[in-house]
């Protein structure tokens, strides 16, 4: 894992300068974005995967499935990926290219677990103190997870901020059963 | 009833008073590869070098390899119910170990939890594992000896307090015994020590503690305990455990003694773990940091001086060579980091020659300044009559005839030998080292049997104390040999051989076929029998 995310990493940096440069990032973030998906097709998938299959082979399919849709580099560099070998690399690359672009417009996602459906004024409030902790805006994802027992816990890159009952609980049974 | 339980309330509401339900915040990471003691942690980019890192079930870990999307970790315990996809946190402090008065006495394993199941070890201060040594400008010379009751090291290769000294040999040549006897023999005085051991037999451990304990030393004494079966990062993190609770005492201005039995096997674990952890490897595929791994473990041995609180701690590693091959690479590396080596042969401990310190090439760089002056006068005659000795003995193998000078030296040089020799667990104090030492090496044990010299040690002890009871005292007292003590000195020897029939005179007839047995019986060289038999003729 730690290895194919390495190589996807240089590719994201490179896929994030050149649209930088030719300011089209929005423009690179959605096609990446789309190619992400196609390459997610269990069938395009093997034959992208395929060590029997010849490259050109690859090329010309892979190009008949994206159609016009794509600009010429996002598609070039997916391309470049399969021919050195590396088409699982593409998803992490462009989840590393989307993080780039979170940075370069200062948004933070936060994967927020809570254990009952959050309520939009809850969420409006969760949003806000984020904000005021991190400094940038935030992007949210949510999800529901019973085991948390009450409360949220957000998670921001590596950093985790639980508020959850569960966690409280473990914390006060180290501190008595240490004492 | 009613009463009980209100009381149990308000005591765990007193408990929870200042529990801040806030919310937690930590760095995270998930486990994506884990085994053999270490895990590869994804995330956790927060990480700080050898911070201590939370598993789940309270197990814990140090951040060992820190790179760009992982962080390698060390993991300190049980890792077989850890699993892939595992949440790991950082905990913002370093790994430490608690320290302090109440670690003494107990058996602990390289966090400082108890393992010999004498309860919780009640101390709150805790110091970081690993820290720099202490500056020059903190340091002092040494200048106060480490008594190990063992007469061959406290006369030629002096310890002093903040020293550094090897124990180096192969298997089976005592090198356990010197450390453990040395631990004995500070008993009752103010030097608390520390016993490491590292990747050994469990079995081995609960031996060592059991002598301790039955020669009443576990009272000034804590063992560190990372067995054999230990994973190997518990044996990595064991000696600089033990080293952070013996600066506890060096900082309080008191004095510690750490023994690290041994580091060859410390150096292996190293070496398993940077080898899992993918860092490359060098010669004998050890990590290219084995020597800075030794040399600031070894460092933190010091002698503070005065403004500083004046504490001491010193060193004495273990190095257990394979067929005596010191120029191995960890045994050059630490015979290079310390400040002198104790060399222990098997050849010579076969020969019963035990300790079987080789006092030719064993050195100790600094603790002639700690020797007491009474040792040291004894001491420079010894070295020389003792190297002079090992000269002739080589070359006078194949000699047939030889003059009486060579004849004396080897006889002096055989009681010299014989005088060092000394059973295990039987420290013998300075006072009584210096003056059988000065007996043996001012000529008064030449006419004494080979194989009765420590019979007569014994007996002659025993003689001063009856006689002159103020004369082992005062030689401790003073710690010099004044003209008035080597004076009584001489009478005392010369009244002991009188009364009780040591040396020629009394029966020369009996000592002879005596004196035969024990050397045929003596797997030493025939050096020594040769010389007697030319005295025959």
């Amino acid at each position: 894992m730690a290895r194919r995310t390495t190589a996807a990493r240089r590719y994201a940096e490179a896929a994030f300068q050149m649209g930088k440069e030719e300011r089209g990032l929005d423009r690179w973030d959605r096609e990446l974005g789309l190619l992400r998906d196609l390459l997610r097709d269990p069938q395009l998938r093997a034959v992208a995967d395929h060590p029997a299959i010849a490259y050109a082979a690859k090329e010309r399919i892979l190009r008949a499935t994206a159609g016009t849709e794509i600009a010429k580099e996002p598609l070039e560099l997916v391309l470049l990926m399969i021919r050195r070998g590396r088409p699982r690399a593409v998803e992490a690359m462009v989840d590393r290219f989307e993080e780039l672009l979170r940075r370069e417009r200062g948004i933070s996602l936060a994967a927020i677990r809570s254990a009952l459906p959050l309520q939009d004024d809850e969420r409006e409030s969760i949003v806000g103190r984020l904000g005021e902790l991190t400094g940038t805006k935030i992007q949210t994802s949510e999800q529901v997870d019973e085991s948390l027992i009450g409360g949220v816990a957000v998670r921001i890159g590596d950093t985790l901020y639980d508020a959850s009952v569960r966690s409280r609980l473990e914390r006060l049974r180290a501190r008595l059963t240490v004492a | 009833m009613a009463i009980r339980s209100d009381e149990i309330t308000s005591i765990i509401r007193g408990e929870l008073k200042d529990f801040e339900a806030g919310a937690d915040i930590a760095g995270v990471g998930t486990i994506v590869e884990v085994g053999d003691g270490i895990a590869q942690i994804y995330g956790l980019s927060g990480a700080l070098a050898s911070e201590l890192l939370a598993f789940p079930d309270g197990i814990m870990g140090m951040a060992f390899n820190l790179e760009e999307e992982t962080v390698g970790a060390l993991i300190l315990g049980d890792y077989t119910s850890l699993k892939e996809g595992d949440q790991v946190k950082t905990t913002g402090r370093v790994v430490e170990v608690p320290v302090g008065e109440a670690l003494i006495g107990r058996v602990v394993n390289p966090l400082g939890q108890p393992i010999d199941g004498k309860g919780p070890i009640e101390t709150k201060t805790t110091r970081p594992v690993e820290r720099i040594a202490p500056g020059v400008i903190v340091r002092q010379p040494v200048d106060t000896p480490v008594q190990t009751g063992i007469k061959a090291i406290d006369s030629m290769i002096p310890i002093g307090r903040g020293q550094r000294e090897l124990i180096i040999g192969d298997r089976q040549t005592g090198k356990t015994a010197i450390a453990i006897d040395t631990i004995i023999n500070q008993k009752g005085q103010d030097l608390i020590c520390i016993y490491v051991a590292i990747g050994q037999k469990q079995s081995t451990v609960a031996q060592v503690v059991a002598q301790l304990e039955e020669r009443g030393a576990m009272d000034h004494t804590i063992v560190v305990s990372a067995a054999a079966s230990d994973p190997a990062p518990l044996q990595f993190l064991a000696p600089y455990a033990g080293v952070a609770m013996g600066e506890e005492f060096l900082d309080n201005g008191r004095d510690a003694l750490c023994v690290y039995d041994d580091l060859s096997k410390h150096a292996w674990a190293y070496r398993q773990v940077s080898l899992l952890m993918r860092r490359p490897p060098g010669r004998e595929a050890y990590p290219g940091d084995i020597f800075y791994a030794h040399s600031r473990l070894l460092e933190r041995a010091a002698r503070l001086n005065k403004e500083n609180g004046g504490g001491s701690l010193t060193a004495l590693p273990v190095i257990e060579t394979q067929a005596g091959d010191v120029s191995a690479y960890i045994p050059t590396n630490v015979i290079s980091i310390t400040d002198g080596q104790i060399f222990l042969q098997t050849d010579l401990f076969n020969q019963g020659q035990r300790p079987a310190v080789n006092a030719g090439i064993s050195v100790s760089r600094v603790g002639g300044n700690a020797q007491i002056k009474a040792m040291r006068q004894v001491s420079g005659r010894l070295r020389l009559d003792l190297a002079q000795y090992r000269e002739l003995a080589a070359f006078a193998q194949f000699a047939s005839d030889l003059d009486k000078a060579t004849r004396d030296q080897l006889t002096r040089g055989e009681k010299l030998t014989a005088t060092l020799r000394q059973p295990q667990f039987a420290p013998v104090a300075v006072e009584r080292q210096v003056a059988i030492l000065w007996a043996a090496t001012n000529g008064h044990l030449d006419d004494v049997e080979t194989a009765k010299v420590g019979e007569f040690e014994a007996e002659f002890m025993r003689f001063i104390e009856s006689t002159n009871e103020g004369l082992l005292p005062a030689i401790a007292k003073e710690k010099a040999l004044s003209d008035e003590l080597i004076g009584q000195l001489t009478k005392a020897v010369t009244d002991f051989k009188e009364q009780t029939g040591y040396g020629k005179p009394a029966e020369p007839k009996r000592a002879e076929p005596k004196g035969e047995e024990a050397e045929s019986a003596d797997s030493k060289p025939s050096a020594e029998s040769k010389p007697s038999e030319a005295k025959k003729d």
